[in-house]
């Protein structure tokens, strides 16, 4: 068990005006400090004598003994708690001011303010979750669409780590058989030849199990960061509409006048199951150094950026002024991205309808596109749907979707390309004293993954990403 | 009680021991211009053999051609005393072939006490050290550890010194036995030490008992090698040593053979077990997991048949063979059973029992990687007293205690190897922060980056140190720079040699069994390929210039196995970034914050040097690292804040 001297406090929910908030207290001083700040109905103070996991009324005084709040108060013993450790949870009103005052008066001598994510730390340091769940918590706390918290409740579970674990195992245990064999041949040296049969097959097993894991990975890293969408078109033809539309205010400024948007504009947006991190951009005509205007120029230049960075395309065409020469142009600037075509301003379009719809579906025959309104809403939820098919799969389930950090996708790959490495290796007929190179960088790969081997301050970085309280 | 009296002459190292290890650390350590004395139980045994009569093997065989890169003498040694030479695991890559000789054992021990004899700055003495003389061992409240002052001897004189090293083997409040005969000796009946390790004892030092074994040796007139396969030596023979002359070690050589237990041997074992002083429980000790005895071999093997037995010559001197594979510690009269099963050695007389001795030696957690103990400044040790098995180990350790020793007597920086350099590094690496549970021996498998810590390159691995310390001369360290200059030249030739997919090209490829060339390449690239070799694309190369073997051998190891010599180093760049992350000396583990319990104990108690050492102590979680690495980073400025 865990034996730090010090016990931590901090507020645990939002820094938000709230019905009730919660001022979390974990550390050997916990029961002790909060026993000395909490009396019940009858004024008593007795919560040193709350049995494990239970839940109590009354209230918490400051240390002269006047009532600060009225609160719930619930005690965890170690080891049975989210730490590890002795935690107390006082739930009060969730005022700002008084959270701050209570939190003040838990802050005693032998009480400090916790450090971002220094619970789930203490709950990594503690054993009670390895390396991956704690990354989990983050990104459950973090989560802003259903598969994302799907996903990361996955891995909390400890489903990444379960899936690695017997993979490490089989590599370990061929590993050593090998070299046992080559540092005492008498015992094993017959059994190597006869033993690779299984090392194959190992090989084989783990390679598609990483596989598996990564087959979903792709798309569980984009429903856990989101996709990185810029909105191109030529000037006027509606991005900033689209944009406020799509986000459901008005984000963007608007206006007839073509270039009124001269910066890149940003906007988280959930649409369906997938998250989007909208850009919304200056209409780009022609190349960037020919305008004359300075500040239209920088503007086509960060657009063209984010078209660049973009991991998506909405690529505008106002539909009423249709296809020209130059959308044709800036249409082939996003060649090689994934991108739909919303064609827009159709509300404009009623009496000529029938005769641009053919033409436009001929324009760009293998784009997906939407006939859009930013005035009627039109193409709406068709834009949905087909975001969800493109992004999720055809499924959009996502069940075998464990894997959501790039992190933990690179490491996979190093795994598998060093598992391929070794079946080469036994290909080009070299020797066993040859495999365990390999094998080893695979076995610590995967083991960088769920906090088993050390990567370079993996736990710095995971743990400085938390947010306080938690 | 024997008064003290102060010794007519003054040494600045004291060596206790003259093996392996006691040999290597006082030639280091006088070489290096320090008066040295080197304290002996028996001067007629200086480098003696008690078991094997081989020195090298696999992984062995490249500490010893470490030992000779720094600038030690064992391979020198064997290079003029050996009886037979093999190139062990030819079939398997480079980096485990491993060279190995038969010793004449008592050319061996007569050769090296010569060479000790000879050394400047060097004395040997017969005597018995009772004590352990420190420095302030009393009143220590500002945590500083005492000093070493010197030794008193059993006959009560005080030689006083500034460094000593203790190179005790197995003769520290030693026993033999065998079956129910227990003697309290050293090996091979020779007497054994009694106060010393007690002195230790008493400085807080604390030991632990170990045991090994040694098989019966026969009279080679009784066995009967015809029953027996003969292994010879190899044509030609390679030295150890980078000094000698590849000419003067050709010579005719002495066989050895080979011949295997069989079900009968086994049964003998398994129905004598209760006499088996290991399974009876008489033996404390505990023995080693890979040098066996052949008791230990049946119960944990039944389904094993047979096991190998080697008959190796003794010496030049004597008819005496050692039975290699069949060590034990079973009584006599089963000895004589149990040996007379195998194939050969049916009517064999036996010279020597088999015997296993037990020992006193150091507990893990106390030493440092200079091989100093931490409880006293000035004590190093080095051997089989630090809990390592084997003459090789033994003599890597007693060359880097000698050279720390005079190191820090000269106020020099200390030579450590690390894990990634040498398998005296890994050697020394895993006796300070491992905690091994019996004698420890140097395995190929310990090193994990052994496809760079190959025997061929022990030279350009270890060879700078070795100047650095002072132990390696000019005229030495220029040949070694002179040779790595021309491998890196010959390999950038080759890289730069494009040969085109010409028909003369094609053909000769195809006469190698080589698939054709679609494009041209570089002659480097050529050499990738695992059919070919340095040799047999000569063809292809016209300009070749003419180097010798050495620089050959390294220019196609390279180019060979050079995607996984690459991927290897690359793991060792990984590897030095934990190591170079320092953990400051007077680092207060106190202070460190939310450490397991375990872990701080076991931080206290080893005391890392770095964070890659921490992270290898039992007990220690990844997660304990983790910690610390924070600690080390932001957590020192908080103390300061604090303060």
């Amino acid at each position: 068990m865990y034996d730090g001297q010090d016990t931590i406090a901090a507020i645990s929910t939002a820094t938000a005006p709230a019905g009730i908030g919660i001022i979390r207290v974990s550390g050997p001083k916990a029961i002790p400090v909060c026993h000395g700040m909490f009396v019940n109905r009858q004024g008593e103070q007795v919560l040193e004598q709350f049995a494990a996991s239970s839940f109590h009324y009354g209230f918490v005084t400051d240390p002269a003994g006047e009532k600060l709040d009225e609160v719930m108060c619930a005690v965890m013993r170690a080891p049975h708690s989210y730490t590890g450790e002795d935690v107390v949870e006082i739930q009060c009103h969730g005022g700002l001011l008084n959270l701050q005052r209570i939190l003040e008066s838990v802050l005693t001598a032998d009480v400090r303010l916790a450090e971002p994510g220094e619970f789930t730390k203490r709950a990594f340091l503690n054993g009670r979750i390895d390396l991956t769940q704690a990354e989990a918590v983050m990104d459950i706390i973090a989560a802003d669409n259903d598969l994302a918290l799907k996903s990361a409740r996955r891995q909390a579970d400890g489903q990444v780590s379960d899936r690695i674990r017997p993979i490490r195992a089989a590599l370990l245990s061929e590993t050593a058989f090998i070299e046992a064999a080559l540092d005492d041949p008498e015992s094993y040296g017959e059994e190597l030849v006869p033993r690779r049969k299984q090392l194959l097959n190992v090989l084989d097993d783990s390679l598609s199990a990483i596989d598996k894991l990564l087959a979903g990975a792709d798309e569980g890293i984009l429903i856990r960061e989101g996709v990185k969408t810029a909105i191109i078109g030529m000037p006027n033809a509606g991005k900033s509409s689209i944009l406020n539309l799509l986000s459901g205010r008005e984000r963007s400024i608007v206006s007839d006048i073509p270039g009124t948007t001269r910066d890149t504009v940003e906007e988280k947006i959930r649409l369906g199951k997938v998250t989007l991190h909208l850009i919304d951009t200056a209409g780009i005509t022609g190349a960037p150094e020919n305008t004359a205007n300075p500040i239209e120029r920088i503007g086509m230049e960060r657009a063209e950026l984010a078209l660049n960075e973009a991991q998506l395309i909405l690529f505008v065409v106002d539909a009423d002024r249709g296809i020209t020469a130059e959308v044709r142009s800036l249409f082939a600037k996003t060649q090689g991205k994934r991108r739909i075509v919303l064609y827009n301003k159709t509300d404009l379009l009623r009496e000529t309808q029938k005769k641009t719809g053919e033409a436009l579906a001929e324009a760009f025959p293998d784009t997906p596109a939407v006939l859009f309104s930013t005035v009627t809403g039109e193409g709406q939820e068709e834009l949905k749907d087909l975001l969800s098919g493109m992004l999720l799969g055809e499924t959009g389930s996502s069940e075998e979707m464990i894997i959501t950090h790039v992190r933990h996708r690179k490491l996979l790959q190093e795994a598998a390309a060093s598992l391929k490495e070794v079946k080469h290796t036994i290909d080009k007929g070299l020797t066993e004293d040859f495999y365990t190179v390999d094998l080893m960088n695979a076995y610590r790969a995967l083991g960088e993954i769920i906090g088993e081997e050390i990567g370079d301050d993996l736990v710095d970085t995971i743990f400085s990403e938390f947010c306080m309280g938690k | 009680m024997i008064l003290e009296r102060m010794a007519p002459e003054n040494y600045k190292v004291i060596v206790i021991g003259a093996g392996h290890a006691g040999c290597e650390a006082a030639l280091a350590a006088a070489r290096l211009g320090l008066d040295t004395l080197v304290l002996t139980m028996s001067v007629d045994n200086v480098a003696f053999m008690p078991c094997n009569p081989h020195i090298g093997g696999s992984s062995k065989g490249h500490l010893v051609r470490e030992i000779d890169a720094l600038g030690g003498e064992m391979g020198k040694n064997i290079d003029k005393t050996f009886l037979q030479s093999r190139m062990l695991n030819t079939s398997k890559g480079p980096a485990v072939h491993s060279l190995r000789a038969q010793a004449d054992k008592l050319a061996y021990s007569m050769e090296m006490r010569n060479i000790l004899e000879s050394q400047d700055h060097l004395t040997i003495k017969q005597a018995e050290v009772a004590e352990l003389l420190v420095i302030g061992k009393d009143g220590q409240t500002d945590g500083s550890v005492p000093h070493v002052r010197g030794v008193r001897l059993t006959s009560g004189l005080v030689y006083e010194a500034q460094a000593v090293i203790i190179c005790t083997g197995t003769y520290g409040q030693s026993r033999c036995l065998c079956g129910e005969s227990i003697t309290e000796t050293g090996p091979n009946g020779l007497m054994r030490s009694v106060e010393f390790t007690d002195s230790l004892r008493m400085l807080g030092i604390a030991l632990r008992r170990f045991k090994t074994g040694t098989p019966a040796r026969m009279d080679g007139n009784t066995v009967d090698f015809s029953k027996m396969s003969r292994q010879d030596g190899d044509v030609p023979v390679i030295p150890f040593s980078y000094e000698t002359d590849p000419l003067t070690v050709q010579k005719e050589q002495v066989p050895c053979y080979l011949t295997w237990t069989n079900e009968k041997t086994h049964e003998i074992i398994r129905q004598n077990l209760d006499r088996s002083p290991i399974y009876a429980g008489i033996i404390e000790g505990v023995g080693p997991r890979y040098c066996p005895s052949i008791e230990d071999k049946v119960v944990k093997f039944p389904d094993h048949e047979r096991h190998q037995v080697f008959v190796e010559p003794e010496g030049a001197y004597t008819n005496e063979v050692y039975i290699d594979g069949m060590s034990s510690s079973m009584p006599e009269d089963v000895q004589v059973q149990m040996y007379r099963t195998v194939p050969g050695l049916e009517n064999a007389r036996i010279v020597k029992n088999a015997y296993a001795i037990e020992y006193d030696c150091l507990a893990p957690g106390q030493l440092s990687l200079t091989l100093e103990l931490h409880a006293v400044r000035g004590l190093f040790s080095a051997g089989q007293f630090n809990g390592s098995s084997g003459y090789e180990e033994a003599a890597a350790q007693g060359l880097v205690a000698g050279i720390n020793a005079a190191m820090q007597i000269l106020s020099r920086e200390p030579l450590t190897i690390d894990r990634s350099e040498g398998y005296i590094g890994v050697l020394i690496d895993d006796l300070v922060t491992r905690e091994n549970q019996e004698p420890y021996r140097m395995m190929t498998s310990r090193a994990e980056y052994r496809l760079l810590l190959r025997q061929d390159n022990a030279d350009l691995r270890l060879r700078e140190k070795g100047y650095a310390a002072g132990l390696v001369s000019k005229k030495q360290i220029d040949k070694l720079r002179e040779k790595r200059a021309a491998i890196e030249a010959e390999k950038q030739r080759l890289q730069k040699t494009v040969i085109g997919a010409s028909e003369s090209v094609q053909k000769t490829l195809a006469l190698l069994g080589s698939a054709p060339l679609k494009t041209g390449v570089s002659l480097a690239e050529l050499l990738g390929r695992p059919e070919l070799s340095y040799e047999n694309i000569a063809p292809l190369d016209k300009e070749r210039p003419i180097l010798s073997a050495e620089v050959i051998e390294q220019v196609e190891i390279d180019l060979h196995y050079a995607g996984y010599i690459e991927r290897q180093e690359r793991q060792v760049a990984q590897f030095r970034k934990a190591e170079h992350q320092k953990i400051p000396e007077d680092i207060d583990y106190d202070r460190v914050s939310s450490l397991r319990l375990e872990a701080r104990q076991k931080l206290k108690t080893f005391r890392p040097a770095n964070i890659g050492q921490a992270m290898r102590l039992a007990g220690v979680t990844p997660a304990d690292v983790s910690v610390l690495m924070v600690y080390l980073k932001t957590g020192k400025e908080a103390d300061k804040r604090e303060r």
